[in-house]
């Protein structure tokens, strides 16, 4: 039997000062990485480096900052879902420019 | 048995607190979802105009000002830091340094406001205003206009955001100052910092779309 929702909220944790110490690290490091390469001719590369590197930040604050990883099953699902959302939206606006 | 009236008007439909902030959580999740839907409506309109005018987007984002963008971004990072280490603060039952946290968090706030509303002064002053107010003599081009037309509106729509999200860390170092927020029960300011790390997401991305991928 599964227990009551009050005993599944208490066991929600959050990000330990070290994890959101070292989130901000990362994403400082990201973030001047993506602004030196902007600068490094890379042709049509320099667009996806640039977001590849936007997602994993985007990643990185959803995680740790906003504590996905520690969140509710639904909280995640709701997540899951608007991510798998854009990924359709991001299919459609590649096959339209791709068929055109 | 209770009449259906007296659940319908029922002021606290919780069994307990844990539950009312179980379900006060998954309704932020909800609203963040909608509102990043709503962003990844404005992304696609972004990246269809930006296939059917490729050189004129590269040639309109390069007169962003890139150090105002890039400072911004790191701007916001350092403010989402903070936001979360209120958080944490409170956990550790340390309100004051929350509070001074959330302070930190509403002076980066302002700093990115003041530094975008630099850049929109000179864009306006060059003739670079959306849509048919759109006077820049130097890329007179429809491909350049739809550029920085789709750059005001979502970059209004996030300052609108960034607004938004201070009025709430205001209102969150008030609940701070009266105590209405403990160690145990801060579920207000967490969803405030959910609310703040949204707003980041969002210019995590606007970022090398309008300012580096030129």
């Amino acid at each position: 039997m599964a227990p009551p929702l009050s005993e599944h909220v208490n066991e929600i944790g959050g990000s330990s000062g070290r994890a959101l110490a070292g989130a901000l690290l990362v994403l400082v490091v990201l973030t001047a990485t993506s602004w030196a390469l902007a600068n490094v001719q890379l042709g049509a590369w320099n667009l996806v480096v640039a977001l590849g590197i936007a997602v994993v930040k985007a990643g990185t604050v959803a995680f740790v900052f906003m504590e996905l990883s520690h969140a509710s099953t639904a909280a995640r699902v709701v997540a899951g879902v608007t991510l798998f959302f854009i990924l359709l939206l991001c299919l459609g606006i590649v096959g339209d420019a791709a068929l055109r | 048995m209770q009449p259906l009236g007296a659940i319908v008007h029922d002021e606290n439909p919780y069994a307990d607190q844990a539950q009312r902030e179980h379900a006060l959580r998954l309704g932020m999740w909800v609203f963040l979802g909608s509102e990043t839907l709503l962003f990844a409506g404005l992304f696609g309109l972004y990246a269809g105009y930006r296939a059917r005018y490729p050189e004129q987007f590269a040639l309109a984002g390069m007169h962003n000002e890139e150090w105002i963008g890039s400072v911004n971004t790191f701007v916001l990072i350092v403010s989402s830091f903070f936001a979360a280490w209120a958080i944490h603060l409170v956990r550790g039952d340390r309100p004051r340094a929350a509070m001074w946290s959330l302070g930190a968090v509403i002076l980066l706030g302002l700093t990115f406001l003041g530094l975008k509303s630099v850049e929109y002064s000179h864009h306006l002053a060059e003739g670079i205003a959306p849509a048919s107010y759109y006077r820049y003599a130097e890329l007179p081009e429809r491909g350049a206009r739809m550029f920085f037309t789709l750059y005001y509106f979502m970059t209004g729509l996030h300052a609108l955001h960034v607004i938004a999200g201070l009025t709430v860390m205001v209102w969150l170092i008030t609940r701070l100052r009266r105590g209405k927020a403990t160690a145990e029960h801060h579920v207000e300011l967490e969803m405030g910092g959910l609310y703040w790390h949204l707003v980041d997401i969002v210019w995590i991305f606007l970022w090398p779309l309008l300012y580096l991928s030129t």
